[in-house]
């Protein structure tokens, strides 16, 4: 090391020499061969999801969502890794930087292996502990700013439920709200979003959802079952995407 | 004062006429170049590390509450275009080979091709904020597909999605806003190529812009297949 701090004041090319022993200059042809093995792998996940969606709507199959979301992150992270190892070039980098990568790596797997171990299978010993697993989120606490307004406006009393709820009947006691513009809602629609999926949802984008089976293991149930109340909208959007 | 002292920083009379990446010295406390250099590269990774920490939060949220609310996230996943994601996948993924292309121009001295190669990842990065703000956030924001209290889309099908878009406002937005300052920072690496700072002697900004813009792509890398694809 001694010598090198002497050769810094020589001959830039000496220098140069001295200096840059470790640093590999990737070749264009792997730089390019790394966009296209992205590229083909992009191509596929996606073809993939669409596949799915095809099965599921042509044979009525639907496959599992743990393979969906197995498969849809394999992919990436073979994407991360051809990414990380090329065009950051930690295949001929410092390996300390790599033990930086993977130790992050480890970490978040850490983080979401043990949640999702929590959340999955907490009931799956002692049964009474899936009650502490409170679903929330569905915001009924919430006081919105525009239901407010509408209500202000005209008058209408805007019960307090769950922002979809509210969103809804805003909609409806909204004086835009009328037959043949767009975005029409029906009075009939109110509060279908809580145990009603069947019909009168013309209007959403989300066409083609399925019953969802989700990625729950064991123990946990969310409130209010709907499995298998949705088919008809899934079969109805064949056209659509 | 003097044209001479302004560009030699020092004012000597002897001064030199080697371009800046060809005379830049380490700092005094390094031993030299190449030792500045790596320990400005392990800096940059350990920042990456708290990066994909940062990330990782979101990442944890989404598998939470999809555990939980299975049906809004199969909603949510459909409400989005599969069509504009994948186009924003490709212009990421072109971006970060064009970052990679430039660091290697860096290192063989071809200062032409770094400018061009950073220009080009500009302009993606810009394409990309540009296809998710017209054809995702603005018909988006417009149809009420909002957060928690601001949500006032009338025709959801499951009373949580106000969760899912919660996820994918945030996830996204904070991935955006990284994009932006990437945008910020290769504009100074652009301004920095057109002074020719860089060479294959000094490359290190050109190296550390482009491993953030590498961990951006990778962040979206992720995000593409749990937010469009994953039905």
């Amino acid at each position: 090391m001694s010598e090198q701090a002497a050769t810094s004041h020589a001959e830039p090319h000496l220098e140069d020499h001295a200096e840059h022993h470790e640093h590999v200059i990737v070749p264009k042809m792997t730089l390019q061969l790394t966009l296209a093995v992205l590229v083909f792998f992009t191509v596929l996940t996606v073809l993939l999801s669409m596949g799915e969606a095809w099965i599921a709507n042509e044979f009525d199959i639907v496959i599992p969502q743990l393979v969906n979301v197995a498969i849809a992150l394999s992919i990436a992270s073979i994407k991360t890794t051809v990414v990380v190892m090329f065009f950051m070039q930690l295949k001929y980098d410092n390996p300390l930087n790599t033990m930086v990568f993977i130790f992050t790596v480890l970490t978040v797997l850490f983080f979401l292996g043990f949640t999702m171990l929590d959340l999955g299978f907490r009931g799956s010993i002692n049964r009474f502990e899936t009650d502490y697993i409170k679903n929330g989120g569905s915001g009924h606490q919430l006081s919105m700013p525009y239901v407010e307004d509408v209500m202000e406006r005209t008058g209408i009393q805007i019960p307090a439920d769950a922002p979809t709820a509210m969103a809804r009947a805003a909609r409806i006691a909204d004086p835009d709200n009328v037959k043949g513009k767009p975005g029409y809602v029906k009075v009939k629609d109110l509060h279908h979003d809580d145990h009603d999926h069947g019909h009168g949802h013309e209007h959403s984008d989300a066409g083609k959802s399925r019953p969802g089976h989700g990625i729950t293991i064991t123990a946990l149930k969310p409130e209010g079952d709907h499995d298998g109340s949705r088919d008809g909208d899934g079969h109805d959007d064949d056209g659509e995407h | 004062m003097s044209t001479i002292s302004t560009d030699s920083g020092h004012g000597g009379p002897a001064q030199d006429e080697r371009p800046y990446h060809e005379q830049y010295h380490a700092a005094h406390h390094f031993r030299n170049r190449d030792h500045e250099f790596d320990a400005v590269k392990m800096g940059v990774w350990l920042f990456l590390a708290t990066e994909i920490l940062l990330f990782s939060g979101m990442f944890c949220a989404y598998a939470v509450f999809r555990m939980l609310h299975p049906e809004a996230f199969i909603n949510g996943s459909h409400y989005l275009d599969v069509e504009y994601g994948l186009i924003n996948t490709l212009v990421l993924l072109l971006s970060s080979y064009t970052v990679a292309a430039g660091v290697r121009c860096a290192q063989v001295g071809d200062l032409r091709g770094l400018k061009r190669n950073i220009l080009i990842t500009l302009v993606c990065g810009v394409a990309f904020l540009a296809i998710k703000g017209i054809f995702e956030y603005g018909p988006k924001a417009m149809q009420g597909k909002l957060p928690g209290v601001f949500f006032s889309y009338p025709n959801a099908h499951d009373p949580n999605e106000p969760l899912w878009w919660g996820v994918y406002w945030v996830a996204t937005g904070i991935h955006a806003s990284h994009v932006i300052v990437g945008i910020g920072l290769f504009i100074w690496l652009y301004l920095r190529a057109n002074k020719k700072h860089f060479g294959p002697r000094h490359y290190t900004a050109v190296e550390g812009v482009g491993l953030y813009w590498h961990i951006v792509d990778i962040v979206w890398i992720f995000l593409f297949p749990m937010l469009y694809l994953i039905h």
